[in-house]
């Protein structure tokens, strides 16, 4: 019996060995044939690989990008690299291998795909940077993202304008920062846009960050992790705000946002006598609408992603088609990636605050109704 | 019935390598014909290289029982001074290799100290290095990636042997390699049989070893000329194949392999019959460390940059490598070829399951069953054998 079963199990290894010879040698001669025929048969391809699959902001990015390419007669493979740049690079050059046409990406560690872009344009795909841009290669064209310093910016103005300092107030006024990730090549330009527009007034002492933590390395939060936010504003807390009170919190995005939100509440603020400070936040996530809405935080910035996938998707046609794309009515400058000056086309950002929430995100049907219920 | 007995065993050591081309046709039948590209093989040779590599320095822990948790913490902290040295302090490449795989060594000896001389369990030793080089990388990076690297250095991971030589369309050197690895092959197989014959041990069916022969010529030449019409045998290839080829030869071969099997295998009785099990332990912990520094060149290599998070996650990758390749769960078991092979499934799952485009989520999903089910596997027919 162990002998007839064995003798077949060999069988099956030979059989198998010979289907995978044949179906490589056949595929080779027909490959040429084959690809031309694709393009009749079924739609043309375009790779997306996402950074992270834990970041609501990413999913509506590929919610938006696919319904975009779809209109325009392309199918999407969406790939999410959770990450980890070495997947990410695995996974660009899967799709190259698996014949996508065009690949967006949005790179969680925009210095450390150069090689697999690299790739992509030995084969003649183009390759479109979304949200980050890729450095150290020649071979990215053109680059479709918010006006990132900008976003900053509005935090920072919002701030300015909500404690009354253009106003004539002089505070002192109480602050603390709260940056991205380390990592991130997008977060300096969110730091470096906030810190501008609050810049006069620390300096001038309206403002006071009592923590002495204001640099972006200092004030950088790794993961954008709500969780990590949360724990060093309970130190910060703990070790200058005994007596004092915080005015205003700027955070960089609304993870940020929501785990200083946690640690405030925790530490007692909320009350008539001990108000929430100012805070502010970037993405428009459904808990940072829902504490706007009950007046915990202060502020989102919006940034339209169906604007930005459509501005992506309409570049991506034009890149496969091999022409040059518009701007539109889309502020267009250049961005330096180490290697050469890349077209850049950004979208504007939008405060949203308790006032408008409804009519901008709601109306408008960017999110619907029930998504505020829980 | 020796025969019968010397049959299963045969199969069950080949278990895992008839899954690898069960999944490999799979696949390729479900990517329309790109997974076997010559594009593809070489791009499945590289995204796991630096796998491949830390699974062989697991392999050795594993075998003793025990388990290196700071292993892709080492390859980050590695990849970091690899960074810091060429593209900062402008070092030379030569140098600044060796001067990493010397701090890989540093490390691994520095756990092994602690797990050898000061018994401290192997499993917390290397937790504490696993934070400590995650801290020690990300102080180096200060949050920023360092790029780019020198074309010189990137081509460690991109670059093909003698790309241009060639006849007709055809890559001399792959050609070379493949016939000489067949060669080599045939050679070793019909030694070991003559060998089997005369002491009456393992394959003595000549069918048998015949149809594995053709088998393993079959794959070998399948896979050398595709590369050969193509860019040739990538860098990576062979220095894989170097390290492999060497670390196969040590645990098969030498005393101090055999004393590594034998500490895994028992340690109180390896001890009694004059095994050093200290400086055993020793060795293995340094060599994850030394086989990590290459793994964290290797990624640099591969992706121009030294970045924050190479290598985090990457030491369970290692773990169910080896112990899908075969490897016994309390150790004292194991084959190098096993853990390459249990490095290229999971990398093939990866490949495929990423071109045809499923969703990272349920790659996860797959990913763990299959190991779930690899080892189950593994371990029933393990004991059905040994009741058989």
């Amino acid at each position: 019996m162990k002998k007839r079963r064995n003798g077949i199990t060999v069988v099956i290894c030979i059989i198998a060995m010979a289907v995978m010879l044949l179906a490589g040698c056949g595929k080779d001669g027909s490959e040429t044939e084959k690809k031309e025929e694709g393009g009749k048969d079924k739609r043309p391809v375009i790779g997306i690989s996402m950074s992270t699959q834990t970041q609501a902001r990413q999913l509506k990015d590929v919610e938006y990008l696919t319904k975009e390419l779809d209109a325009l007669g392309y199918d999407v493979m969406v790939q999410y690299a959770e990450m980890k740049p070495v997947d990410q690079s695995a996974q660009i050059d899967n799709m190259v291998a698996s014949g996508c046409k065009g690949i967006i990406i949005s790179a969680w560690d925009a210095s450390a795909l150069s090689t697999c872009v690299d790739n992509a344009a030995a084969m003649d795909i183009p390759v479109l940077c979304y949200d980050t841009l890729i450095s150290n290669t020649e071979n990215v064209d053109y680059y479709v993202t918010d006006n990132l310093y900008d976003c900053g910016k509005i935090q920072g103005e919002y701030i300015v304008s909500a404690l009354g300092l253009d106003k004539g107030e002089k505070g002192p006024f109480n602050i603390e920062i709260f940056s991205g990730d380390p990592a991130d090549s997008n977060a300096p330009y969110f730091y470096d846009g906030a810190y501008d527009a609050i810049k006069k007034y620390l300096d001038d002492g309206s403002l006071v960050v009592q923590s002495g933590q204001v640099e972006r390395e200092v004030t950088a939060t790794e993961g954008w992790k709500g969780l990590k936010a949360q724990e060093r504003m309970d130190t910060i807390l703990s070790a200058n705000y005994g007596s004092k009170h915080v005015d205003a919190v700027l955070c960089n995005n609304d993870a940020l946002a929501v785990g200083v939100l946690a640690s405030l509440k925790n530490a007692g603020y909320g009350t008539e006598a001990n108000p929430y400070p100012i805070i502010t936040g970037m993405d428009c996530d459904i808990a940072n609408i829902r504490a706007i809405r009950a007046d915990e935080i202060s502020m989102t910035v919006f940034k339209d992603n169906r604007l930005i996938a459509a501005k992506a998707a309409e570049v991506m046609d034009c890149m496969i088609k091999g022409e040059t794309p518009n701007a539109g009515d889309v502020y267009e400058t250049t961005f330096n990636n180490g290697v050469k000056d890349v077209t850049a086309f950004l979208i504007a950002p939008e405060i949203i605050d308790k006032n408008n929430y409804q009519e901008v995100l709601f109306d408008s049907g960017y999110y619907t109704e029930d998504m505020l219920d829980d | 019935m020796g025969n019968k007995k010397k049959h299963n065993i045969n199969l069950r050591d080949y278990g895992m390598f008839i899954a690898l081309i069960v999944i490999v046709v799979f696949f390729q039948i479900l990517t329309n014909g790109n997974m076997l590209l010559p594009m593809n093989i070489s791009g499945l040779i590289l995204q796991n290289s630096y796998l491949i590599c830390i699974s062989v320095g697991m392999f050795f822990c594993i075998l003793t029982g025990n388990v290196d948790l700071a292993v892709g913490a080492s390859l980050g902290f590695c990849s970091a001074v690899a960074g810091w040295l060429i593209v900062h302090k402008r070092v030379n490449m030569w140098p600044a290799i060796l001067i990493v795989l010397l701090v890989g060594l540093a490390i691994g000896a520095f756990q092994g100290f602690f797990i050898a001389k000061l018994k401290v369990p192997p499993f917390i030793a290397t937790l504490a290095g696993m934070l400590i080089f995650q801290g020690g990388s990300l102080w180096i990076l200060q949050g920023h990636s360092i790029s780019p690297f020198p074309p010189q250095f990137q081509s460690i991971a991109s670059g093909y042997v003698l790309e241009t030589v060639k006849v007709g369309s055809m890559n001399v050197f792959a050609f070379l390699c493949g016939v000489l690895c067949c060669a080599a092959l045939l050679i070793c197989e019909f030694r070991a049989y003559k060998k089997s014959k005369k002491y009456g041990t393992g394959e003595t069916v000549l069918s048998f070893v015949i149809i594995k022969s053709v088998l393993f010529c079959a794959g070998i030449l399948f896979i050398t000329l595709k590369l050969a019409t193509a860019r040739g045998i990538p860098v990576i290839l062979l220095i894989l194949a170097v390290i492999v080829a060497v670390y196969h030869f040590i645990a098969t071969k030498t005393v101090i392999g055999r004393h590594v099997f034998a500490v895994g295998g028992n340690k109180k009785a390896a001890a009694l019959s004059g095994v050093k099990v200290d400086k055993i332990m020793f060795i293995v912990y340094t060599n994850c460390g030394l086989l990590a520094a290459f793994g964290g060149i290797l990624v640099a290599a591969r992706l121009n940059a030294a970045s924050t998070t190479a290598g985090s996650g990457n030491e369970l990758d290692a773990i169910a490598s080896c112990y899908i390749g075969g490897c016994a769960a309390a150790g004292g078991e194991g084959k190098i070829l096993g853990v390459v092979i249990g490095a290229l499934v999971m990398g093939v799952l990866n490949n495929g399951m990423s071109m045809m485009g499923i969703g990272t989520d349920i790659q996860r999903v797959v990913k763990g069953l299959i190991l779930l089910l690899a080892v189950t596997f593994d371990i029933y027919s393990k004991s059905k054998s040994s009741n058989a």
